[in-house]
């Protein structure tokens, strides 16, 4: 396991697979990145752990995630998370965190454009720490979607960017859980080069359905008096 | 109440209510000192007498030090409760927030407070960005109406986060310093009654929030940094025992945080990040006391990849406090606070952490050992101090023992480690909540065989020697010119003998020359008597 990791750390195996002796098992290393209280914690946890808390203690550094998942065909892949803190950006030891990545997780907040006008700095730096070598892979991921009423941030404009910059893109709720796994699972699949049907695909998702019932509450009590504000809000922010 | 020896509990209480009696908040049935019950399980804390004018700093850290204050509560403070009381007072008085002299407190209270206040009414009443009508500034300002709590889904602060405008504020404004702290405080201890019930919370996370954005006003070369909000947390929840429910001064609160974070600084400065003092220095200090002394277990960390900066990082910026449940954080800073270097204390407390998961970490992989490091198993926060000082104590022991011989501590250890087991380091102190006497012997034995390695290795390069050949010189030429010396007056006394023996030979000569010559004349006297008589008797015999 141990050169596994020691492969993908160093880069200099093919971004595609490092393959374990001992237990023939792939290993990816996938980071999360973007501003603070976008949710990649809850993310990850959820991914991880299935599990979410309401708020989580800010990740100062990094936090360490790691799951096994079974792709078609019964590949089984391990999924590093290294869910990078939000401060990061501003320190110089954030190369090590995204140096060896196979993929880069760009997490904004739908809610908050700033989170999303902020990626061009994240994935500056992602572009910086990898110099000449090839990029790996990269998904703009929008979080928070079960506030899908507060959302600040177009889809024509996240589209805009995701295709830019050869990105692939995901709209998900760590509250809810919604499209969390598909997420994570078509992200094993690309670095695996295992296709995923949309059937297979669906099939992970099975916590949703649970945790929407909570959502719909919220959404109803935060609609009485507020929603005037953010369409205004929506209105005054669009990136160009 | 003064003039004989009092017990600091109830200094220390009485004293406090003198501290209250400074706001108007204070709770006019403030607690009567209670008698300092003892813990069931616990043995009584070694007393601990203050005379009644002056607070002895050097004992008051070994009180704290030792673990003698009141055991932290678990999940709220105790207000009112004496033990409880004492750690507040004791905490400034660490940090210098109190002078020593009991009749010097009500006058340092008063400053501050009225220092804190006026900051708040420059930097936040008249904060520039209150024409933009931020509703957060607004929260924070001192005339601001006492908000009132509500649950909220997502932290109690949620709401007031929710309704920024952030969109054209510039990333200096004042708006947008107070957003990134706000962020921070809302998921400061977010499993902790006393920072999300309702309905103290909501104050008291403003109360928190309008401490560190005073903080960050004051300092911009800092600024505010993920990490803070934890320091200024546990000081604010430690501070609030003492204090009346809602009366806690955040005054106090924020000297107390603001002399942590100054003295911090370096850490959360990024450009300072290489730098000894800054956050990857440190980092990689406490790296190398784990080298120096379990070499092995490093080496496993680096064949894994596994880089301190994965886990210092955070317990180095949080002081440790997101690393244990908070009362054991609590009883830690006592340590921390009461040690005079606090960033060595910090240090080997790392290591020390480290070695306490050596087999653990021994037996995993790249993510077993980030689990481990990152999710730090339950620990016994006393043992561990305890392990902390005696690695502190053993190190400086050696440091003694090999520098007679101009030796690094490194190259020492690196020798020494032929008799060293890895675990006794560790075992120094205590591992898992059992004590293991037989290691502690083998490391005093070895701790023999060190000293006497070095009482030998002195010989080796001639030190004693050199030093005998040194003190032989000198004392022969000391000798030689002192043999010359009584020569000299040996021969004096000779030659004085010699002389008067001359002398006296000179004078008996004479003298019986003078003798001989009484006795010639007394002879030739004789001899013309006898001469006389017979030309008389011829004379007469003749006529």
């Amino acid at each position: 396991m141990a050169e596994a990791k020691n492969e993908a750390k160093m880069g200099e195996e093919s971004p595609e697979s490092s393959d374990s002796e001992a237990e023939n098992i792939k290993q990816f290393k996938v980071i999360l990145l973007g501003n603070g209280a976008t949710g990649k914690t809850s993310l990850a946890q959820r991914f991880a752990n299935d599990q979410f808390a309401q708020s989580y203690k800010q990740t100062i550094g990094l936090d360490f995630f790691m799951k096994r998942i079974t792709l078609p065909g019964d590949v089984e892949v391990a999924l590093q998370i290294w869910d990078i803190g939000g401060q990061s950006i501003g320190g110089k030891m954030i190369n090590n965190y995204i140096y060896g990545a196979h993929a880069c997780i760009m997490c904004y907040d739908i809610t908050n454009v700033d989170s999303f006008m902020d990626l061009e700095d994240w994935y500056r730096l992602v572009k910086k720490s990898f110099k000449d070598e090839k990029l790996p892979m990269c998904v703009l991921l929008g979080n928070k979607t079960d506030l899908n009423h507060m959302k600040v941030v177009k889809d024509t404009v996240a589209h805009r960017f995701a295709s830019e910059n050869s990105m692939h893109e995901h709209a998900v709720s760590a509250k809810t859980g919604d499209k969390v796994q598909t997420t994570f699972y078509q992200v094993a699949a690309t670095l695996s080069g295992v296709l995923m049907p949309k059937a297979e695909m669906d099939s992970h998702e099975t916590v949703v359905t649970a945790q929407i019932t909570g959502y719909e509450q919220h959404d109803s009590e935060v609609e009485g008096g507020q929603v005037p504000e953010y369409t205004h809000k929506r209105q005054s922010c669009v990136l160009s | 109440m003064y003039g004989r020896p009092l017990p600091l509990l109830s200094v220390v209480n009485g004293s406090l209510q003198d501290l209250n009696s400074v706001t108007s908040l204070s709770s006019p049935s403030a607690p009567a000192p209670l008698p300092s019950p003892s813990p069931v399980n616990a043995p009584p804390p070694p007393p601990f007498y203050l005379p009644s004018h002056s607070v002895p700093l050097r004992a008051l850290r070994q009180f704290a030090s030792s673990g003698s204050l009141a055991p932290p509560p678990s999940s709220s403070p105790a207000p009112h409760s004496s033990e409880a009381c004492a750690r507040p007072v004791v905490w400034r008085l660490l940090l210098g927030q109190l002078p020593p002299a009991l009749k010097g407190w009500r006058g340092a209270a008063e400053a501050s407070r009225g220092a804190y206040w006026a900051f708040v009414r420059e930097l936040v009443d008249g904060s520039p960005d209150e024409e933009m009508q931020s509703p957060e500034l607004g929260a924070l300002k001192s005339t601001a109406e006492p908000a009132v709590g509500e649950p909220a889904a997502a932290g109690p602060l949620s709401d007031l986060l929710s309704k920024t405008a952030l969109d054209s504020a510039s990333p200096d404004s004042d708006v947008f310093l107070l957003h990134e702290i706000l962020k921070d405080v809302n998921r400061t201890f977010p499993d902790l009654s006393f920072f999300i019930a309702p309905p103290h919370s909501l104050p008291r996370l403003l109360s928190l929030s309008r401490l560190l954005f005073v903080w960050s006003k004051l300092n911009k070369g800092t600024r505010y940094v993920q990490g803070m909000n934890e320091i200024a947390g546990v000081v604010f929840y430690t501070l609030a025992a003492g204090e009346e429910e809602t009366g806690l001064d955040a005054a106090d609160a924020y000297f107390l945080t603001s002399s942590l974070l100054s003295s911090m600084v370096d850490v959360f400065t990024p450009s300072l990040d290489d730098d000894e003092t800054g956050i990857a220095g440190r980092i990689s200090a406490v790296m190398s006391l784990v080298r120096l002394h379990d070499p092995s277990l490093a080496d496993h960390l680096a064949s894994l990849q596994v880089e301190g900066q994965f886990f210092l990082m955070r317990w180095i910026t949080t002081l440790l406090s997101r690393e244990f449940h908070l009362p054991d954080v609590v009883r830690l800073w006592d340590s921390l606070l009461a040690s005079v270097n606090r960033d060595n204390f910090l240090r080997y407390a790392c290591a020390t952490m480290v070695f306490t998961v050596r087999e653990e970490l021994l037996e995993a992989d790249f993510s077993g050992a980030l689990e481990i490091l990152q999710n730090y198993p339950d620990t016994d926060v006393d043992q561990l101090i305890a392990s902390t000082k005696a690695l502190y104590s053993f190190e400086t022991a050696v440091t003694q023992v090999v520098s007679a011989k101009g030796c690094r501590v490194t190259t020492a250890m690196v020798e020494a480690s032929a008799y060293l087991s890895p675990s006794v380091i560790i075992a120094f102190g205590f591992r898992g909540g059992v004590v293991t006497p037989d290691l502690v012997d083998a490391l005093k034995e070895t701790s023999g065989l060190i000293k006497s390695g070095a009482a030998s290795a002195a010989k080796d390069v001639g030190v004693m020697g050199k030093s005998v050949w040194a003190w032989g010189k000198q004392a022969m030429a000391d000798l030689g010119e002192k043999s010359e010396r009584a020569a000299e007056v040996r021969r004096a006394k000779e030659r004085e003998r010699l002389a008067r023996q001359t002398m006296e030979q000179m004078r008996r000569s004479n003298a019986e020359k003078a003798d001989r010559a009484r006795q010639q004349q007394e002879f030739l006297a004789q001899q013309r008597e006898v001469l006389d008589e017979q030309l008389q008797d011829q004379i007469n015999g003749g006529s």
